[in-house]
């Protein structure tokens, strides 16, 4: 009985000191999360100018958007295209460097500040500059083909490659990914190589059987982070084809933003907004549904 | 160790030699395709300016010139290029530390506090991880504006006091959760309250986190272009990123050299900042990046 | 592993101070708040590169060293994203008080009730628009008042590279070029210079980014006995043959062969062209580019555009517009900024042409001592540029988006996306349809 009440005493009492250590948060929450969402939520039923006041039109923007919404449908394609291409790379990558870099090689630190350097400058407007230059034609990638007699790719101005390319120069940032792959690998046991070489197990066999189950949590983080990410993109398109060329990298964000600031039509561009937030979830959704069959936690 | 051992061990050295010298060779192939665009915006600063277009393929051109980084500190009519670096530094400055106190403050809570609802408010914060930026940009405008914050850094600094990144706590909670408990209940024994476990035990054990947290705090920060776009419209509040997008105007010409050096320029804060921090920063990714 | 930690928290420190000494906004509102008493604040909003920033400042300051009461605010930034901000502070009242317009959107902002009409400026003696084009100012008339005034006049020019006619051993353009002598020049024009077997300098270029229905697309249409629009402005009017056939000219370029690859073109810089890049020996663009010329083109050459085919088609536009929003705190005071803006002579000398040729006529005559031989001649072109018969469309609201839609879309048609003209017509003209019926 007094264990009890004790028990539920400080309870109340780390109620109140949580509380109060949340202040900040839900504050924020209320503010600057839960307000806007609302406010968001609203406006995707109604038709909203920006300068005059809302009205209340229903499901027609929803209609708009399935029905009639040519580069909708378009968006959409693409955005899914940038996923699947962007994604798989980055993680592949990410993982295949940490791999080599866990060897307790010389120089470690060297290269994995080197190729973490990519993500720390990548999202700037310096650097959108840079590689649009840098794959132009008479750029420096291309001059190098020229070397090897390649005849000159348009990375970014054919619409044959350029969201292939797009998709490239975000992988290209793969280095956080790689540092908590680094991390994951390094909590794997090493009496489980150990135990495996004594078997006799080739090493490739050692990497899908030990290393890939052991870091499956590190997979699935990185997966979710990097498909929320890639679902999302936007400044770097922007900056560098701005949906072009011919529409080829025409992703979601970008007609988001186009309807929100070129069309100023706010109501339906917080319907898109919606939908987008909808696809995310559903996507990552899926994702931890079937890392049920595939992840492993060390309990 | 006799001899035989030893001449059977030789062969399989040669071959690991071999095979490090080939993992050596494709890392640094790789290095090279990780910084080659960052070499070549170093090149390009330091030719001269009409250069760059001509001869896209020369690493050095005629000469070695620093008149890009004159002219562009000097480029703008009332404010040299540093006034616009240090407006960055305070803005960003200022959301990292905000950032850090309130998310630590909140991860603490969630980590190691018992607390009615906690279950469902921390599946929210995570669920908020998800939601697209573009969702709220138009509302908090609006609120901003209610609030007469428009054309200052407050859009920015005070939602980083109010832990709006759940990315942050989340980092936070998972190195506190690698914390051993048995260090709260010492502290417990010995009197300390829980603002006191998490002030003076927790937090300077966290440091690895924290500034994990600070550097992604001041990279998106540095990075968040379109915000600052819509937030700031006065020149003498001008940053970085807004300053190198004036630089360039589809109507009139565009002052490349300069451009380029000061985009230069802008990209070595971030980069000396991130070496400073190397350890602590993997160290902190690592602990919290794991436990799914 | 200390060291680093004590730098850090030195860091963090400075850091706090700055942000103590940083203005807080309770403590800058009471400031501005006395500081209101004392002097009257106005924000002036335009886009432009430094060139143009440089100049209005000094401007600004003369304007503030002959109105001791008055503080300005400069805002300004580059074209991209310019009137996305400047949507979003005026949906939120916070807009500025002089905002600098293209001349294309001027409607769009006036439908929205968004800028103050100037006739009472002008009628009180604030605004003089005694030494503007009447024509121009019409096109800015809604229901019959004025919302908006150019601040400088622009028109299409044909600008080429005389060392490349020079080395093809080709005439240089005239006066009374028609279109075939430009496409057959371009042909002359266009070849392998290095002799790698690549073309690698083309007769000319098309403007496919930027102002594409704006400056070629419209002169082709006009020049067919085409319109834009309909007479009440509410469709387009473009899907019909002389459309189609304006952009079949525009296709024939790239089917010739006298203009370069696409691809080329499309992945230029923002504000480089292949005419900077020294890729073409002739290009049509507009006026206030010849500052940018004169820099990338050592033997710079400016003649006026091909006349017409069934009709001569020459028109000057504004190059920019001054409004004052509905947001100005002191209208009046706005007013005699704007007027100091495109009137006062002494302002003139030190803007010259950063908005273009200056619309006062006055001191369009006037600061011709001060400009290069290259600007006198493009200066010279613009005086020249009158079609009697010609009355230029005005802009509907709406025309921003269906500005960069067809911009996009005639993109598209040159890489191949759609098939025909008439097919890119179509779309253009269901799209552009939708758009103008928002903003009715």
């Amino acid at each position: 009985m007094k264990a009890f009440r004790a028990k539920s005493r400080a309870f109340e009492e780390e109620g109140w000191r949580a509380y109060a250590l949340l202040l900040p948060w839900i504050a924020g929450v209320l503010l600057f999360t839960l307000w806007p969402m609302l406010q968001s939520l609203f406006l995707s039923f109604a038709d909203y100018r920006i300068y005059g006041s809302a009205s209340f039109i229903g499901l027609e923007n929803f209609r708009e958007m399935f029905f009639e919404d040519r580069m909708f449908k378009t968006s959409v394609f693409l955005t899914f295209k940038y996923v699947l291409l962007f994604v798989p790379i980055k993680l592949v990558a990410a993982l295949l460097v940490a791999q080599v870099l866990n060897r307790n090689i010389k120089g470690i630190s060297l290269y994995r500040t080197i190729y973490y350097l990519p993500s720390i400058v990548g999202s700037s407007v310096a650097m959108a500059v840079t590689w649009k230059m840098v794959l132009s034609r008479e750029g420096f990638v291309n001059v190098l083909l020229g070397y090897l007699n390649l005849g000159p790719i348009d990375f970014l101005s054919s619409p044959l490659y350029a969201l292939e390319t797009l998709a490239m120069m975000g992988a290209w940032q793969f280095g956080s990914s790689m540092v908590i792959f680094l991390a994951g690998l390094k909590q794997v046991p090493q009496e489980l190589y150990e135990a495996a070489e004594v078997d006799g197990t080739r090493k490739i066999r050692q990497f899908f059987s030990i290393t890939l189950p052991m870091i499956s949590s590190t997979i699935l983080f990185n997966l979710v982070m990097g498909l929320i990410n890639a679902f999302q993109v936007f400044t770097q398109i922007a900056v560098i084809t701005n949906g072009g060329p011919a529409d080829s990298t025409y992703v979601y964000m970008l007609h988001l933003y186009r309807t929100a600031f070129v069309s100023h039509r706010m109501g339906y561009s917080s319907a898109l907004a919606w939908v987008l937030t909808l696809i995310i979830l559903a996507t990552t959704g899926l994702v931890f549904l079937s890392s049920k069959r595939w992840v492993y936690y060390e309990e | 160790m006799n001899t035989r051992i030893a001449v059977l061990r030789n062969p399989h050295r040669d071959k690991q030699q071999w095979l490090r010298l080939l993992t050596h060779f494709i890392l640094i192939l790789g290095c090279f395709i990780m910084v080659f665009p960052l070499i070549w915006l170093v090149s390009s600063a330091f030719k001269p300016g009409n250069e760059i277009f001509q001869r896209e393929f020369s690493l050095i051109g005629s000469r070695l010139t620093v008149q890009n980084f004159i002219d562009g500190w000097n480029i703008n009519p009332t404010y040299y290029f540093g006034h616009f670096m240090m407006n960055t530094f305070l803005m960003v400055g200022s959301v990292v530390i905000g950032t850090i106190a309130s998310s630590f403050v909140t991860a603490f809570a969630f980590a190691r506090l018992q607390f009615k609802g906690k279950k469902p408010l921390f599946a929210f914060m995570l669920a908020t991880m998800m939601l697209p930026a573009q969702v709220t940009l138009i509302p908090k405008y609006l609120t901003f504006t209610t609030f007469g914050w428009i054309n200052s850094y407050l859009p920015f600094i005070v939602p980083a006091f109010c832990a709006t990144q759940s990315f942050h706590i989340y980092l936070l909670v998972q190195f506190i959760r690698g914390i051993p408990k048995e260090l709260d209940s010492a502290a417990k024994i010995d009197g300390c309250g829980c603002f006191s476990i998490a002030f003076r035990i927790i937090a300077p054990l966290c440091k690895p986190a924290m500034f994990s947290v600070g550097i992604f705090a001041f990279m998106w920060t540095w990075d968040d272009y379109l915000n600052q776009l819509i937030y700031i419209s006065s020149v003498d509040k001008f940053t970085v990123s807004l300053f190198l997008r004036s630089l360039m105007d589809i109507t009139s010409s565009v002052a490349w050299g300069p451009l380029l050096a000061c985009s230069l320029i802008s990209l070595v804060p971030i980069i000396v900042m991130f070496f400073l921090a190397q350890p602590y920063f993997v160290q902190g990714i690592a602990t919290s990046g794991l436990k799914g | 592993m200390k060291k680093r930690g004590v730098i850090f928290i030195l860091l963090a420190m400075m850091l706090g101070v700055m942000i103590g000494c940083g203005k807080k906004p309770v403590e800058s509102t009471n400031e501005s708040a006395v500081a209101r008493e004392a002097t009257k604040e106005v924000r002036f909003m335009w886009w432009g590169s430094d060139a143009r920033h440089a100049a209005t400042v000094e401007a600004m300051k003369l304007f503030e060293s002959r109105n001791p009461k008055v503080k300005l605010q400069a805002e300004y930034s580059g074209f991209s994203g310019y009137f996305d901000k400047l949507t979003t502070q005026l949906s939120a009242k916070t807009g500025p008080d002089l905002v600098q317009l293209s001349y294309t959107n001027v409607a769009d902002y006036v439908t929205f009730g968004q800028l103050l009409p100037l006739d009472p400026f002008i009628e009180k003696g604030l605004i003089s628009v005694e030494n503007l084009s009447e024509a121009t100012l019409d096109m800015y008339r809604f229901d019959g008042k004025l919302y908006a005034i150019p601040s400088g006049v622009s028109t299409t020019l044909l600008f080429y590279n005389k060392d490349m006619f020079d080395a093809a051993g080709v005439a240089y353009p005239n006066e009374s070029w028609t279109w075939n002598e430009y496409i057959e020049t371009a042909k002359k024009l266009t070849k392998d210079t290095n002799g790698d077997g690549k073309v690698d300098i083309w007769g000319t270029g098309e403007m496919v980014k930027v102002a594409g229905i704006d400056m070629s697309f419209k002169k082709y249409l006009y020049e067919r006995n085409g319109s834009l629009w309909s007479d009440d402005l509410s469709k387009v009017a473009f899907n019909s043959d002389a459309g189609i056939a304006a952009l079949e000219f525009i296709k024939s370029f790239q089917t010739m062969g006298i203009i370069p690859p696409i691809e080329m073109t499309a992945a230029n810089p923002d504000g480089v062209d292949d005419f900077q890049l020294g890729r073409v020996a002739m290009y049509i663009a507009s006026s206030p580019n010849t500052m940018m010329y004169q820099e990338a083109v050592p033997n710079l050459g400016i003649e006026r555009v091909p006349a017409g085919i069934e009709k001569d088609v020459f028109w000057v536009n504004p190059s920019m517009m001054y409004s004052i929003t509905k947001d100005a705190k002191d209208p009046e005071l706005t007013a005699s900024l704007l007027n100091f803006m495109v009137n006062d002579e002494e302002a003139g000398s030190i803007l010259k042409i950063v908005r273009g040729t200056p619309s006062n006529s006055v001191i369009r005559a006037n600061i011709g001592r001060s400009l290069s031989e290259i600007e006198q001649t493009m200066l010279a072109c613009i005086q020249k540029t009158t079609s009697t018969d010609f009355v230029n469309e005005p802009f509907p609201a709406g025309f921003m988006e269906i500005f960069t839609l067809v911009d996009r879309e005639i993109q598209n048609y040159l890489f191949g996306k759609y098939k025909s003209a008439q097919e890119t017509l179509s779309i253009l003209e269901t799209e552009s349809n939708k758009i103008l019926a928002r903003y009715i």
